[in-house]
């Protein structure tokens, strides 16, 4: 029994290694911004899930499954406000490149700030 | 387990070094804010992983206390960078393939702005007559 979560930890910790591995390489290879704030959000809450999950098969106490849960519970509170904000200042910046936008909503809108 | 935290380790220094460089090559300050979220990322990901392969909690607290102060760093610098187009350096935060009508300062908030004739009779466009005339399924 402990040897398999062992085994689903190892996964676990190991996938969310190869998500922020692969927002690595997307940020460096990805045009503009908003693509890249798309890549972004891959280990900061999956690849984050994963490694919490992994953390709490290796350690086994409910303390600490706690405190996990907390990180968990922060991350995910925290993370879609503060890419709203950067995706808001990017698009009022300039830096959405409408040529590779499918749909603008705030094209017409009148005041851009 | 060893072979398992040589793969991990290698896989999140990948990730780090290419978050570095895309903070060192920028261009913005926003897509450094970005690689800055991915890093502090790939940091919380690896006290994890440390703290799950040496089963010591001791980092644990470290990890509640990255995941409050990235969200404080990114909020912060995003609302300092929203302010730079209204700045008196045009050139800054651009893109180069849009035309420029579209960074008119007509809403940029300067102080003094109201002092100018044209910010006063700004009004709502007024709408056509032909609209008004055509039936409403049309016009929906």
């Amino acid at each position: 029994m402990s040897g398999v979560l062992d085994m689903i930890a190892w996964a676990c910790l190991v996938l969310g290694a190869l998500l922020s591995l692969s927002a690595g390489v997307a940020l460096i290879r990805f045009p503009d911004l908003l693509s890249r704030m798309h890549a972004a959000t891959k280990p900061q809450v999956l690849g984050l899930l994963l490694a919490l999950i992994g953390c709490a098969l290796r350690l086994r106490e409910a303390v600490d499954i706690t405190t996990l849960l907390l990180v968990a519970a922060f991350s995910m509170a925290t993370a879609p406000v503060a890419a709203h904000m950067i995706g808001r200042a990017a698009y009022r910046a300039g830096q959405a490149r409408a040529d590779l936008l499918v749909v603008d909503d705030l094209a017409g809108a009148d005041d851009k700030r | 387990m060893t072979a398992v935290a040589v793969v991990v380790t290698t896989l999140l220094a990948g990730g780090a070094v290419l978050a570095l460089i895309r903070i060192v090559r920028g261009p913005s300050i926003l897509d450094r804010i970005v690689a800055t979220d991915v890093l502090l990322a790939v940091i919380v990901l690896s006290i994890a992983a440390e703290a799950a392969f040496s089963r010591d909690a001791t980092a644990l607290p470290v990890l509640a206390v990255l995941s409050i102060l990235g969200f404080t760093g990114a909020v912060s610098v995003a609302r300092f960078a929203i302010r730079r187009p209204a700045t008196a350096d045009p050139a800054s935060g651009r893109d180069p393939d849009r035309p420029s009508s579209d960074y008119q300062a007509d809403s940029v908030d300067r102080p003094g702005s109201l002092s100018r004739p044209e910010a006063l009779d700004r009004r709502p466009p007024e709408p056509s007559d032909d609209l008004l005339d055509r039936p409403a399924e049309e016009v929906r």
